[in-house]
C-alpha cells in the first residue's frame, strides 16, 4: 500500500496522536451479515444504491436510482412480460433489524427528482437530504452506417430537503442549470451548533460550499488547498503529476466532532481534511496509480467519542479502507471485487450506526446495501483482508 | 397428454377453486370458522424445502470475478463446474493496460469447486495454437463418467462442442466449427446450449440450441449424430411459421397452442433414470417430455404468458432414486420451480427477485448433488454460482422466497 501524507499540518497531527491510548495498533475488525436487510417481497427489487446513511435513532436510510434496469429485462413486472421484478421507490428507510421501516420518493412525485439521485444525509431536525449527479440520458447504438444518436448529458444542479416521512420541504438551487447553482451535490454533513450544512460539490463543481441549514443560502466555498474553485479541465488523472490544485470530483464533505471537514476529492484518489473555514490542514492520497472514478468516494467515522478511526469507500479498488484519523496512516481494508456477500460491485457511500457496525451501498450493478458486524477492536495483519466471512481469519 | 400449469394468476385462481369447496365440505361437516382460518393460513405443501449458503463458495483468489455464470453441472463426486463468460472494461480494472485499479480480473472461463466450495481448477480459453475454436459465447457445459468436460456455445460460428479433460486438456471437437443453422445438419450444430449424457448408452444429449429447433443425441465415442428430433418429435423446421404471436399487447399464452416446433433456444435436454428426455422449449415457456427414441410423451406450461426470455431455461432432477422432483430455473422471473415430476405440477417455488444471497438477477441454469443440494447460476448481471442446501422434505411455503434460515 502506498501512501503519501503531505504537508506540515498533517505532521502536527501525528504529534498530537501520541496522546490516544496505547492499543498495541488494534483496529475495529468486521464480519459480513449476508441476511440484513430482510428481502423485499416478491417481485420487488432494488436499483442501484447512491447513498447510505444513519439517522440518530439508528435507522438505515438508502437512496436508489430507478433507471438502468438492463433494458427492462430485469423489470418484467413492470413490462408485463413477466412476473419479476418491479423497482421500489426511491429511498427506504430500514430498522436496525433490517424491516423496511419507509419507502417514498422519486420522480413524478410533485416535486423535481434528480435525475442521478446521489447521496442521502439526515440533518440535526431529522430532516432528509437529497443530492444529484450526472446522468447521461438517451443515446443510442445507431446502425445501418446511421450513427448513433448522441446522449443528452445532464447535471443535477439542485438538492431536494424532505422530512423524514418523505414530505417535500424545499428545493435548494435552480433545476436545471449549469454549474451555477449547484454541480451534482454529492454528500452532505450537518453543524447543528452553527446551522451550516457542508456540500460536497460534487460531479461537475469543484468545491465544497457552506449553506445556511435554515434557508439554504451559500455562505461559503472552497476548492483543493482552500483556493478558489476553478472549473478549467484538468485532462485525465496522472499519477505521476504535480498534485491537481483543484478538486476533480468531489463526493463527500464529513464533519469530524471537533470541527475538522474531510473531503473526498474522489478522481484524485485523495482525501483533503480542512477546518470549517475552508482553510487547509491535510490531505492522503490513497492507492494513488487508481485511474477510472477514483479512489475515495466515501468517508464515515467510528463513533467514539475521538472518531479514531475514518472508513473509506473505494469503489475502484472494491474495498473499504481503514485509516487512523489522525494521523490518516492506512490501517488495513476489507471487501473485495464480486457479487456475493462481502464483496463489493460498484461501491459507492458508506455509514457507521452508533454500535461501530458499517453500512456499505452498491451503485450501478451492485445494487445492495451490505451491513458489516462490529467485532470490537483486534490484531489485523492482513493488509487486504478481502471478504469477511464469519470466521474468516485475518 | 398435456398438463397446463402455474402462473400467479392461474395459481390463484387454483385457490379459489379449493377455497370455495373447502367452504362447502366444512360447512357439510360442521366445522367451526376457527377451523376455517387455520387451514386458510397454513398455506405450505409437502415439497423440498432449501436453505442458501451465503458463504459458499469460497471467494476466489487473484481478485478473480465471474461474469455472466452461463451453465452448471456437478459429478459424481459432488464437484460442481461452471462455464461463465468472464468480464471486460471497467469492471475488470485490474486486466487493463495500465491497471485502472487492483480491482479486479477476469476469471478463467472454467472453475471446478469441490463439495466445501473450495476452488479446486481454472482453465479455458482460446488456444494459443490454434488447435480448438473456443466458442465466441461460452455456454453450456457438462461433464461425463470419465470426468471430461464437454462445452457448449451460443454466438457466432459456435456450431460445434469442444471436449477436455478434466485439467483442461483439449481433446476433441464435435461437429464442425463456423456453420451457420440449420435443423437438419448432421456434421455440425446450431449454438448448442447444454450437455447431457446417457452413459449406459454412451449418448450425449445436445439441446441445440439458439439458432437450430432440435434435440441432438449424439454418440460419445464417435461424435456422430445418432438421431434428432423437433418439438412433439417432429422432424426439425427451421422454416415453420409459429401460430402465436408471441409480443407484448398480443394476449399471446403458450399455452393457448400446441407450436409443432421448438422456439429457439432449446435450452436444455436432461435424461431422468427412468429413460425420459426433459427439454426445455425456454420462449414456448414449456417443458417437453420424450422416450430417448424421440417419441413424444407430454408437455407442460409454466407462467406461460412470459414474453422475452421464457420461464423455461433448465432442469435438475432431485436425486432420489424416483427423481421424484424437477428443478426448473425461470430466468424471467426470478425463480426456481419445484415441480412434482409424475404430475409436472409446481408445487414450491426459490428464490425472489434481487442481488442478495438466495435472491436472483437471470437464474440460468441448475444442477443437484448427491446429496440433493441444489446449485444455481445467474447470468445477465447476477453472476455467481449459488448453493441451496437441501433440507428434506417437509412443510414448505408455496413460494420459500430467499431460503434464509429461520430466526433471520
Amino acid at each position: 500500500m502506498r501512501q503519501i501524507v503531505q504537508g506540515a499540518a498533517a505532521t502536527l497531527l501525528v504529534g498530537l496522536s501520541a496522546a490516544c491510548a496505547d492499543d498495541g495498533g488494534q483496529v475495529p475488525t468486521f464480519e459480513v451479515d449476508a441476511f440484513w436487510p430482510m428481502p423485499l417481497e416478491y417481485p420487488n427489487i432494488l436499483g442501484p444504491v447512491s447513498g447510505v446513511t444513519v439517522a440518530p435513532d439508528g435507522n438505515v436510510l438508502i437512496v436508489t436510482r430507478q433507471d438502468g434496469f438492463n433494458g427492462g429485462n430485469e423489470t418484467n413486472s413492470v413490462t408485463g412480460s413477466g412476473t419479476c421484478c418491479t423497482p421500489t421507490l426511491a429511498v427506504l428507510e430500514y430498522a436496525p433489524d433490517g424491516s423496511l421501516a419507509r419507502e417514498w420518493g422519486g420522480a413524478d412525485q410533485g416535486y423535481p427528482w434528480p435525475d442521478r439521485p446521489h447521496a442521502i444525509a439526515v440533518d440535526p431536525e431529522g430532516n432528509i437530504w437529497i443530492g444529484g449527479g450526472i446522468a447521461t440520458v438517451g443515446g443510442g447504438r445507431g446502425g445501418g452506417g446511421t450513427p448513433p444518436p448522441p446522449p443528452t448529458v445532464t447535471v443535477d444542479s439542485h438538492i431536494l430537503k424532505f422530512s423524514r416521512d418523505g414530505q417535500h420541504l424545499m428545493t435548494i438551487g435552480e433545476v436545471g442549470q449549469s454549474t451555477e447553482s449547484f454541480g451534482g451535490a454529492a454528500g452532505f454533513s450537518f453543524d447543528a451548533a452553527e446551522n451550516e450544512v457542508f456540500v460536497a460539490d460534487g460531479y461537475a463543481s469543484r468545491r465544497v460550499v457552506v449553506l445556511d441549514i435554515g434557508t439554504g443560502e451559500v455562505k461559503r466555498s472552497w476548492g483543493a488547498y482552500g483556493n478558489t474553485p476553478d472549473d478549467a479541465d484538468l485532462g485525465s488523472y496522472d499519477p505521476t503529476a504535480a498534485p491537481a490544485q483543484q478538486f476533480r470530483t468531489v463526493t463527500c464533505a464529513e464533519l469530524s466532532s471537533d470541527g475538522l471537514v474531510y473531503v473526498c476529492d474522489r478522481g484524485n484518489n485523495r482525501i483533503q481534511v480542512f477546518q470549517t473555514d475552508g482553510t487547509f490542514v491535510a490531505e492522503t492520497v490513497l492507492a494513488p496509480a487508481t485511474l477510472g472514478s477514483g479512489s475515495v468516494g466515501d468517508i464515515a467515522f467510528s463513533p467514539d467519542a475521538n472518531q479514531r478511526f475514518l472508513y473509506v469507500a473505494d469503489g475502484m479498488n472494491e474495498r473499504v479502507s481503514i485509516l487512523d484519523r489522525e494521523t490518516l496512516e492506512f490501517k488495513t481494508s476489507f471487501g473485495v471485487g464480486g457479487r456475493y456477500p462481502g464483496h463489493f460491485r460498484e461501491l459507492g457511500s458508506v455509514a457507521v450506526d452508533a454500535e461501530g457496525n458499517v453500512y456499505t451501498s452498491e451503485n450501478g450493478q451492485g445494487r445492495r446495501i451490505q451491513k458489516f458486524v462490529n467485532l470490537g477492536m483486534g490484531l489485523v495483519t492482513a493488509e487486504h483482508q478481502g471478504a469477511l466471512y464469519p470466521g474468516a481469519s485475518r | 397428454m398435456r398438463a397446463s400449469v402455474t402462473g400467479e394468476k392461474m395459481n390463484r385462481k387454483r385457490n379459489l377453486i379449493i377455497g370455495s369447496s373447502l367452504v362447502v365440505a366444512i360447512a357439510l361437516l360442521g366445522v367451526g370458522q376457527a377451523t376455517l382460518e387455520g387451514v386458510a393460513l397454513s398455506q405450505t405443501v409437502q415439497a423440498p424445502i432449501f436453505e442458501i449458503d451465503p458463504y459458499w463458495p469460497k471467494p476466489l483468489p487473484n481478485g478473480w470475478v465471474y461474469g455472466t455464470v452461463i451453465g452448471v453441472t456437478v459429478d459424481a463426486q459432488d464437484h460442481v463446474y461452471i462455464v461463465h463468460r468472464g468480464v471486460t472494461g471497467a469492471e475488470a480494472g485490474a486486466d487493463q493496460n495500465p491497471p485502472l485499479a487492483e480491482c479486479c480480473s477476469s476469471a478463467p472461463p472454467i472453475l471446478e469447486f469441490d463439495a466445501e466450495g473450495n476452488l479446486i481448477r481454472a482453465w479455458g480459453g482460446p488456444s494459443e495454437t490454434d488447435e480448438y475454436v473456443w466458442p465466441s459465447s461460452n455456454h453450456g457445459l457438462g461433464v461425463d463418467q470419465m470426468g471430461n468436460i464437454w462445452i457448449g456455445g451460443n454466438g457466432n460460428g459456435d456450431s460445434h462442442v469442444l471436449k477436455f479433460t478434466q485439467e483442461g486438456e483439449y481433446l476433441e471437437t464435435y461437429g464442425e466449427p463456423l456453420q451457420g443453422p440449420n435443423s437438419l445438419a448432421m456434421n455440425h450444430y446450431g449454438r448448442v446450449a447444454d450437455i447431457e449424457f446417457d452413459f449406459d448408452a454412451n449418448e450425449a444429449f445436445f439441446s441445440d440450441g439458439y439458432v437450430n429447433k432440435r434435440v441432438a443425441v449424439v454418440d460419445m465415442t464417435s461424435g456422430d449424430i445418432k438421431r434428432t428430433w423437433g418439438a412433439y418429435g417432429n422432424v426439425p423446421d427451421d422454416m415453420y411459421e409459429y401460430m402465436g404471436d408471441r409480443r407484448a399487447g398480443t394476449g399471446w399464452s403458450a399455452d393457448d397452442y400446441e407450436e409443432q416446433q421448438f422456439r429457439t433456444p432449446v435450452h436444455c435436454a436432461e435424461p431422468s433414470n427412468d429413460g425420459l428426455l426433459y427439454v426445455c422449449d425456454r420462449p414456448n415457456n414449456r417443458v417437453q417430455v420424450f422416450n430417448l427414441d424421440g417419441t413424444y410423451v407430454r408437455e407442460a406450461f409454466y407462467e406461460p404468458e412470459t414474453l422475452g426470455d421464457g420461464s423455461t431455461w433448465d432442469i435438475a432432477f432431485s436425486p432420489d432414486a424416483e427423481q421424484s422432483f424437477i428443478y426448473i430455473a425461470d430466468g424471467k422471473n426470478a425463480r426456481i420451480r419445484i415441480v412434482n415430476r409424475q404430475t409436472m405440477e409446481e408445487v414450491s417455488t426459490i428464490g425472489t427477485g434481487g442481488r442478495y444471497a438466495g435472491m436472483f438477477q437471470a437464474v440460468h441454469s441448475v444442477d443437484t448433488d448427491s446429496q440433493g443440494n441444489l446449485y444455481a447460476t445467474e447470468t445477465y448481471e447476477g453472476r455467481r454460482l449459488h448453493k441451496f442446501i437441501y433440507k428434506g422434505i417437509g412443510d414448505a411455503a408455496r413460494h420459500q422466497g430467499a431460503t434464509w434460515p429461520t430466526g433471520n
